[in-house]
């Protein structure tokens, strides 16, 4: 009770300019707060040197070793051609983003080496790990909202998905990406291998679930401008991209599918057929409580062989009211022309 | 065995073999320019060019639509099996920067996908994904309607109605005129990207997605209907759809600043934008004279052609060395101005209102606003304030339709005409998490967000909901990680007016201000007050380096305590274990179980009295119950023999689980009420598959899958069509399969 009570003084108390008010403080705070302090507790890095090239590096890193690293240079980090890339000339290739590792080279006397500066486990913090790949990758286009994005807020290091060492990256391709997502995004994984899903692949190896889209033909994993990262705006703008027959704008529109896709459906997967979240005529009655049929009580009595009624058989309410998604019709006020 | 005809496929090949032969020339052109500009850079060596192939065949011992409902494999027999690759990659040691990749999947089936991607590192990227997406839904459906042309269906010839009746029982030789309908349809897609770095801090990116979407989709087609007792059958509309999407960014990036501004452009048509049906039906009364069969038909209107431009920009600056700000800002236009269709395709209907215009003029403006704002306020404390606008305000032009709900009956009189809605609204949104890393790598969060919203002519005008969140993450531990997250939710609703889309959509007078459609103690759940509370947590273990465990759940609680109708309570509960056992190098077993429960619970009125000035509350009740079982368990072996005068050999076993029930308890304290079968559906799939390498460059792959679904459907099993009196269904089952499916591949390298 005492937590409901908090909750409701709380709501009462705060409304949209104090939701601003906020917003602007925190904002003029941290612009504001003197950069020399911050600089202040900047961690002094230490001298290092660098070894004497890549060429070392895989003297131990190489093809059937416990850590091979030879396949870099199938990558596109491996380019030795392009100046940006950490093996373009003038760079210090796997130091590049290792750090200098002269010291790692040496053995120390009791045979053991000391890790390079920068290893991508947990040696070093995420946003340790990261700086390096945003030295370099900060202004892609698709790096734009990393920051204070979801991945960023939840400490996600970028090798958290991503292969750096393989000549094809899984998560780059739309056939196993989905395997890497589903690593921490475990009830999508279980969604997807329900009877009504999107085609991604499922956890699984049976030939009925291929992938034939990726995560990432909705979503973008470093940050987007739309809620759950995804790519376009709102929920219905990515929808739109594929299902650009629903978007009208219609004559007669039903209003919570222009508002949000996913006030009815459930894009990962469902137990209902075309993804909807609930079972008609239950669902649209979860709006529609009229006189007759909206109103009506649809129990097992008007299932056969019982009774045979319209709202439970067949395509149940969308049996007439089959424009739900919105009506072009100058008679479809109610989505059936 | 099925092998590709599509002249489409055909067109895209050859567009795909036009890329390769025209972009690798321009580049290898480049690399000599490059070699002549860079004299002191290392010679070029040969490049790598890698192809592969695999070829083979599956063989299915049974038709299923829906095992193969995405991938193709839908008919008994054998399908070719084809995938390949060639791809060039630059010498390490070399200046080339030239990358391509020219990939095919699944080149024998309907799922096929070709790729070519060309990347000249650091000046510019090319590719061309051409997809094939089939969404096989069902092939045993049955229907008395012949397709003459995609968008009229007439009845079979020699259909016949008994005379006085006017539904289906009247429908004399139904058996005899039913024919096979497959309800299907297929994407073709092909996307083309091109990326190109102007200069040190200028590029450009271009995409252009061009799909097509053909096949039918169900539809109910209706011929007129008296009160809320309807007349209709269901039927296969055509789909014949083509989407385009055009998207330009310049931007320019430094690691201080960065913008962009660009348009997106999509483009929607729709070949078939009227769908006519014959009436099967006999007159009955209540609808005009004439209308019945033969002579009368049903019409409705597809989707109409649409565009949506948009113009997009964005920026982002670092403030400081721990302070960046960003903004999204996007303005749009969707636009539809299709033909109004008459009010009925029956000229036997007295209509007497013409159309109050010629087409849809229908237009709608969005604005989206994104301000971020992240700052590292201390080497342990960062900080995310975000704002967020987005507007749909809808200028479609109102006006009165006396509209006719069916083809069946006169036109009202005007004023029983009803006024289009077009719907606008207007949502804020502010946030702010601070993050605080009280160790190496374990984090607090907390946060706040606000958000409000306004919509026009619905039942809810203005509502705000307010959100605080925590969070801790413990990761960094040599065995092991925690995180979890809670967050709780109020969503306040100023005024709820459940009659106010009735009055708007009528005009002033027509009805009383206290006149209702819906019952006024009913609540939408999107509209409606809400609490909602939300908790995460996942919890990694690695005891040693050969086992890891992990336990990830999460609950989320919607409780609607206001809505006395409709949703009242909606629960989620999801518990997921995972499990990787790795006894040796070359040996994996790893699997999941995940469980999730929804459950919903909702109240309904069957019948209120408009006139009473109380309204009767609640006399049923749809309690929802579903349980979802998932398991997978993978077993593999890699390398065996591997040294020992084999060149190793693969094995692995995939088993896959999963079971979802579905129960709707529908109880009343005044009806009796009699319980709804289990809806359910269950899926078990084991495959054993083993790839031996013949040498370094080849191999052989043999699969075998058992696969087995199992649903029931209260809605279609055991219905025929001519189960319903007034809707003439298709019959087809629910979704049932019991197959087994081997495959043999030999995939070459060279």
């Amino acid at each position: 009770m005492t937590s409901h009570r908090v909750r409701d003084t709380m709501t009462t108390k705060f409304n949209f300019w104090n939701a601003h008010t906020l917003a602007l403080l925190a904002c003029a705070f941290s612009l504001l707060l003197p950069a020399t302090v911050l600089a202040a507790e900047e961690e002094k890095s230490e001298e290092l040197e660098y070894s004497r090239g890549s060429r070392m590096c895989m003297a131990c890193h190489k093809e059937g070793s416990d850590r091979p690293a030879h396949e870099i240079y199938m990558t596109t980090m491996g380019i030795a051609g392009d100046p940006d890339s950490p093996f373009g000339e003038g760079n210090h290739g796997c130091e590049s983003c290792h750090g200098p590792s002269a010291r790692h080279i040496r053995r120390q006397p009791d045979g053991s080496r000391l890790p390079p500066p920068i290893v991508f486990d947990q040696r070093n913090t995420a946003e340790e790990q990261n700086a390096v790949c945003l030295d370099c990758h900060q202004t892609d286009s698709h790096m734009f909202h990393w920051q204070g994005s979801t991945h960023d807020l939840e400490a996600s290091a970028c090798v958290d998905c991503h292969e750096l060492r393989v000549a094809d990256d899984p998560v780059l391709a739309i056939e196993t990406q989905p395997q890497v997502c589903y690593e921490c995004h475990q009830e999508q994984r279980a969604q997807f291998l329900r009877q009504s899903r999107h085609p991604v692949q499922g956890a699984t190896a049976s030939l009925s679930h291929v992938g034939l889209m990726g995560c990432t033909d909705c979503h973008q994993p470093h940050g987007g401008p739309g809620p759950a990262n995804l790519i376009r705006n709102t929920v219905n703008e990515q929808c739109y991209d594929c299902h650009a027959e629903k978007r009208g704008p219609f004559l007669w529109e039903h209003a919570p599918v222009q508002e949000d896709c996913s006030n009815c459906h459930s894009p990962h997967g469902s137990n209902y057929e075309n993804l909807l979240v609930a079972r008609q005529p239950y669902l649209c009655q979860q709006c529609h409580i009229a006189n007759f049929h909206p109103g009506g009580i649809y129990s097992g009595f008007g299932l056969p062989p019982e009774g045979q009624d319209s709202r439970l058989l067949g395509k149940q309410c969308m049996n007439c009211h089959t424009q739900v998604h919105g009506s072009n019709h100058p008679g479809g006020l109610r989505q059936t022309r | 065995m099925k092998l590709s005809s599509k002249p489409r496929f055909t067109w895209a090949l050859s567009g795909l073999a036009l890329a390769f032969l025209t972009v690798p020339t321009g580049s290898w052109a480049q690399e000599e320019d490059s070699d002549d500009n860079q004299a002191d850079k290392k010679k070029d060596e040969p490049s790598t060019i890698v192809s592969e192939v695999n070829v083979g065949a599956y063989y299915s011992g049974e038709d299923s639509d829906r095992f193969g409902k995405f991938s193709g494999l839908t008919d008994e027999g054998a399908e070719l099996q084809l995938d390949f690759r060639v791809e060039k990659r630059p010498d390490a040691a070399s200046s080339d920067t030239v990358r391509w990749r020219l990939q095919g999947w699944r080149l024998g089936l309907d799922s096929r996908r070709l790729e070519f991607a060309y990347n000249d590192q650091g000046k510019q990227k090319f590719r061309v994904d051409y997809r094939e997406i089939p969404n096989n839904r069902f092939s045993d459906g049955q229907t008395p309607y012949r397709a003459e042309e995609p968008g009229l269906w007439q009845l079979a010839p020699g259909w016949e109605v008994s005379p006085g009746s006017s539904n289906i029982l009247g429908f004399t030789n139904l058996q005899d005129s039913l024919i096979d309908l497959k309800v299907d349809t297929e994407r073709q897609r092909l996307d083309l990207s091109y990326h190109r770095k102007l200069s040190a801090a200028w590029r450009l990116n271009v995409d252009w997605k061009h799909e097509t979407k053909e096949g039918t989709r169900t539809v109910g087609g209706i011929f007129g209907f008296t009160i809320a007792n309807a007349r209709g059958a269901i039927l296969a509309a055509p789909v014949d759809w083509t989407t385009d999407i055009v998207e330009a960014m310049i931007e320019y990036a430094t690691p201080r600043l960065q913008f962009g501004i660009g348009a997106y452009a999509s483009f929607f048509s729709n070949d078939e934008e009227t769908f006519t049906f014959q009436n099967a039906y006999g007159f009955r009364n209540g609808w005009a004279p004439g209308v019945e069969f033969p002579d009368s038909f049903g019409r409705m209107a597809l989707e109409p052609d649409n565009s949506y431009l948009q113009l997009k920009m964005y920026g982002g600056v670092n403030v400081t060395r721990s302070t960046r700000l960003t903004a999204d800002f996007s303005v749009g236009k969707m636009d539809q101005n299709e033909d109004l269709l008459p009010y009925s395709v029956n000229p036997e209907l007295n209509v007497h209102t013409p159309l109050p215009r010629n087409s849809v003029d229908a237009e709608v403006n969005t604005t989206m606003l994104n301000l971020r704002l992240t700052s590292r306020l201390a080497r342990r404390l960062g900080l995310a304030v975000n704002y967020h606008y987005d507007d749909r305000d809808n200028d479609t032009p109102r006006d009165v339709f006396p509209f006719i709900g069916g083809d069946a009956q006169d036109q009202p009189r005007f004023e029983l005409g009803r006024i289009n809605l077009p719907y606008s609204y207007t949502k804020h949104r502010a946030d702010a998490t601070a993050t605080y890393r009280f160790a190496r790598a374990a984090r607090f969060k907390a946060g706040v967000e606000y958000s409000d919203y306004s919509r026009d002519f619905q039942e809810v005008s203005d509502s705000d909901e307010f959100t605080w969140l925590a969070g801790i993450a413990l990761r960094g531990w040599t065995h092991g990680s925690l995180t979890a997250d809670v967050r709780q939710s109020r969503r306040d609703v100023k005024e709820y007016n459940g009659n106010a889309p009735l009055i708007a959509s009528h005009l002033p007078g027509a009805i009383d201000d206290d006149e209702h459609v819906n019952n006024p103690l009913l609540r939408k759940y999107f509209l409606a007050d809400r609490d909602r509370d939300e908790l995460r947590f996942r919890a990694d273990l690695v005891p040693s380096p050969e086992i890891n465990l992990g336990l990830a759940g999460s609950y989320a609680e919607d409780d609607y305590s206001e809505s006395e109708l409709g949703l009242t309570r909606a629960e989620v509960i999801s518990v997921t274990v995972d499990a990787g056992w790795y006894p040796q190098e070359r040996v994996s077993l790893t699997g999941f179980y995940t469980r999730e429960e929804y459950d919903a619970s909702q109240a309904g009125n069957s019948f209120f009295n408009p006139a009473s000035p109380s309204f009767a509350g609640h006399d049923w009740f749809a309690d929802a119950e579903d349980r979802v079982d998932t398991w997978n368990v993978a077993l593999t072996f890699s390398d065996i023999g591997a040294g020992r005068g084999w060149n190793g050999i693969d094995l692995g076993f995939d088993y896959t689980y999963s079971d979802t029930r579905s129960d709707i308890a529908v109880t009343s304290p005044t009806t009796v009420t009699a319980p709804l079968p289990t809806l359910k559906a269950e899926l078990t799939s084991f495959t054993v598959w083993g790839r031996a390498r013949l040498s370094s460059n080849s191999s052989i792959r043999l699969a075998a899958e058992s696969a087995e679904l199992t649903s029931r459907d209260w809605a279609l099993d055991g219905v025929q069509p001519d189960t319903l009196a007034n809707v003439l269904l298709l019959g087809q089952s629910s979704a049932n399969y019991d197959l087994w499916l081997i495959s043999a591949s030999w995939r070459y390298q060279f």
